[in-house]
């Protein structure tokens, strides 16, 4: 038996099915810019702080009982000055029960190969910007959409995913794994 | 005490064994047959507590040994009710089992007796010996004109050919004399490696209150292949592994392109070619925060074997392919988990995979690559933990129909508590079960000073389904080996198939299927013959056209 799906989620599709989502608002997901020890100094009074490199990214586990606004205000505060870029939405699979950070990339792959012209048509159509070319499947890409903040990933997957020319699309989460 | 005299002269010491007892038969056949027909009889009167109850047998090529605390006092009609209908005319009393003092290995008496006279001795004179002590020519060793294979003329016990040995050793005709005993030494030295005896996942021999029989078959499998000659790769998909580690270094997969940037494996969590272990946080053994997990992974699958150095994985001479792509804190972006996974089918046979992320397209599509284009086309075997939730269903990518999830069993046959079962749910493989303080199990461990499980270069307390899946991997690693041709589906037919279907009365299967086992446990001697058998079938058509 899998957990039920709870009210107040966002999903996005996945193939025939949708994949739910919870909102979590006891962890905060910052984006670094420079200064990746100043802000990990910043953050580590407001709780647990995990970081994860490749993506300049810093997840602070808030403890429970603590005043989420009031930390949320502090981390907004960063922002004004100019230690990170964005606070990142994260959101819990409710399959799984992981987190899952959504960043400004989604993945999508195409169900065959698109001419230059073609690939520049789809980036005006659905307002991103091409990232990189997979390095095994030449018909996927990573595309950055336009935002860091919001749900700008979810929206662009789901409307990728509905287009005829399109095998998958997905947002890039930043996963947390299990073992 | 019993003694024998070895070819030097020196006296072999003997003590019978109150505990074993053994049983022949005709044909190897019959004794697989009756094996496995024990073993099941062993299953469903072990939580009944009745009269075979902890009674798991070994299996010898045309012998049996039976294992239980006061075995030998066993009556013949007891073991003849275990065995079917068909067998049981088969058995018609048990053989002594004596206990080798100085290695303290199990030896099985029969009633031959290997002889060897003296060269000048005349034929004349050699029958006579025979004569006097009711003995007759069973026969010719092929190799050395002087030794003979005799048996008792007469229908005697096998508990006198100990004694006829002795006598026989003592005519001065004779250079020596030894009962020929089905010796369970060979078995046991299948491997050098030291802490072998504490792996009791490859053999289960009952030590450290575990159920002897309850385990991979490991060393009946290694008698047809470790792996090896054509090189399948394993690939460790993980927080990294730890390449210069003494166990594991000859078994690291080396790019054949010199110049190749993977030389031994790929870094995908941080983009590069290192795919060493490389975040380490107080405290050390802590699997969260540190890149522990993949080396313990990688050991169980492969670590180096009969290199007189600590264990021996499954498939002990098949290759690691190092994959790194999760690190530190526990978090990875999904397009680099999915292309770790494609990138592992491009170099590996084997894809182990002992961890769970949430659902996504891309590790989906990954696989679908992989099982689709990896090996020439013939699909990768992509193995995954079921995860260690005590869920009534399985995690991602394990659910994945073309995933072979796997889960975890104890060193008494049952599901560990903590294994994620389910739907989807291939098979069981076994693992440590902390709930019920069942043997954990031993393996590699990063060999860097004070990092890792334990302080040293292996640890004793490993588990979960993350320890079953690269056991399983490695099964998968043998079953190619023995037959490359083999497509993922056809292996994946052979690993069910051959399967042993354990705690048949908890595991409520229908139609050979359970959803706390799957197809049941694997059972790498039975799937390595298997694939054997259809790969002389297929008229030694085994070449991989796979570039690595």
């Amino acid at each position: 038996m899998k957990p039920k799906a709870k009210s107040g989620r966002r999903s996005y599709r996945h193939g025939k099915n949708k994949v739910y989502l919870q909102h979590v608002d006891d962890v905060l997901a910052v984006r670094y810019t420079k200064s990746k020890e100043e802000v990990r100094k910043a953050l580590t009074p407001l709780g647990k702080v995990r970081e994860v490199e490749p993506q300049n990214l810093f997840i602070v586990q808030l403890p429970d009982g603590s005043d989420n606004e009031k930390a949320l205000r502090q981390v907004q505060s960063l922002i004004e000055h100019g230690l990170i870029e964005a606070i990142v939405p994260v959101l819990r699979d409710e399959e799984s029960q992981l987190l899952q950070v959504l960043t400004d990339e989604v993945i999508v792959r195409f169900k065959r190969a698109l001419p230059k012209k073609q690939r520049e048509q789809v980036e005006k159509k659905f307002g991103f910007k091409i990232a990189r070319q997979n390095e095994f499947v030449p018909n996927q890409f990573v595309v950055k959409v336009p935002t860091a903040e919001g749900m700008d990933a979810l929206r662009v997957a789901n409307e990728l995913d509905a287009d005829d020319d399109v095998e998958f699309a997905a947002p890039n989460f930043v996963s947390e794994r299990r073992r | 005490m019993a003694h024998v005299y070895s070819s030097s002269g020196k006296k072999i010491s003997l003590t019978l064994s109150a505990d074993d007892v053994g049983v022949r038969f005709e044909t190897p056949e019959l004794a697989a047959d009756a094996f496995e027909s024990v073993r099941a009889s062993v299953a469903r009167s072990a939580p009944r507590g009745d009269t075979l109850f902890k009674i798991a047998p070994r299996r010898f090529g045309r012998t049996m040994l039976l294992h239980d605390p006061g075995a030998a006092r066993t009556a013949i009609s007891t073991v003849r009710n275990a065995l079917s209908t068909r067998m049981m005319s088969e058995v018609r009393r048990t053989l002594p089992v004596y206990v080798e003092e100085e290695s303290q290995l199990r030896v099985i008496v029969t009633r031959e007796i290997t002889v060897r006279f003296k060269p000048k001795t005349t034929q004349a004179q050699r029958t006579t010996v025979l004569q006097d002590l009711n003995l007759t020519i069973k026969e010719a060793n092929e190799f050395n004109k002087n030794q003979y294979l005799v048996v008792p003329a007469s229908d005697t016990d096998e508990s006198d050919t100990i004694r006829a040995a002795n006598r026989l050793s003592e005519r001065p005709e004779v250079e020596y004399a030894a009962p020929n005993f089905v010796s369970e030494s060979r078995k046991l030295a299948m491997t050098n490696d030291p802490q072998l005896r504490a792996q009791w996942y490859l053999n289960n021999s009952g030590s450290n209150d575990g159920l002897a029989g309850e385990d991979v078959r490991a060393f009946e499998a290694w008698d047809i292949t470790p792996g090896g000659k054509r090189s399948i790769v394993i690939a460790i998909v993980d927080d990294g592994v730890d390449l210069d580690h003494p166990d594991l270094r000859a078994n690291i997969w080396v790019n054949p392109k010199k110049k190749a940037a993977d030389r031994n494996g790929r870094n995908f969590f941080h983009g590069d070619f290192d795919p060493r272990p490389r975040y380490f946080a107080r405290p050390f053994d802590d699997t969260e925060t540190n890149d522990i997990h993949g080396t313990p992974c990688a050991g169980v699958a492969a670590a180096v074997g009969n290199n007189k150095k600590g264990v021996a994985g499954i498939a002990y001479r098949c290759k690691i392919l190092a994959v790194k792509a999760f690190g530190g804190e526990g978090l990875a972006p999904n397009d680099r988990i999915a292309d770790a996974i494609r990138y592992s089918g491009l170099k590996a046979d084997v894809i182990s995979n002992s961890w769970a992320v949430p659902r996504n397209a891309d590790v989906e599509s990954a696989i679908d690559d992989v099982v689709r284009t990896g090996r020439g086309g013939k699909g990768c075997l992509v193995f995954c933990a079921t995860g260690n939730e005590y869920r009534p269903y399985i995690g991602f990518p394990a659910n994945h129909p073309s995933a072979l999830a796997v889960g975890a069993s104890n060193d008494q046959g049952k599901r560990s508590k903590y294994s994620n079962r389910g739907p989807g749910t291939q098979f069981v493989a076994p693992s440590d079960d902390f709930d019920r303080e069942r043997q954990a199990i031993t393996t590699t461990d990063v060999s860097i000073k004070n990092r890792g499980y334990a302080k040293g270069a292996y640890c004793t307390d490993f588990g979960g389904t993350s320890s079953s899946t690269p056991l399983a991997a490695g099964i998968g690693a043998l079953v190619l080996s023995v037959n490359p041709s083999l497509t993922w589906k056809k292996a994946r037919s052979i690993l069910r198939s051959t399967a042993d279907k354990i705690d048949r009365e908890g595991g409520t299967y229908k139609k050979g299927y359970s959803i706390h086992y799957g197809y049941g446990r694997l059972n790498a001697f039975k799937a390595v013959k298997r694939a054997a058998g259809k790969s002389a079938k297929n008229g030694g058509k085994k070449k991989s056209s796979k570039k690595r």
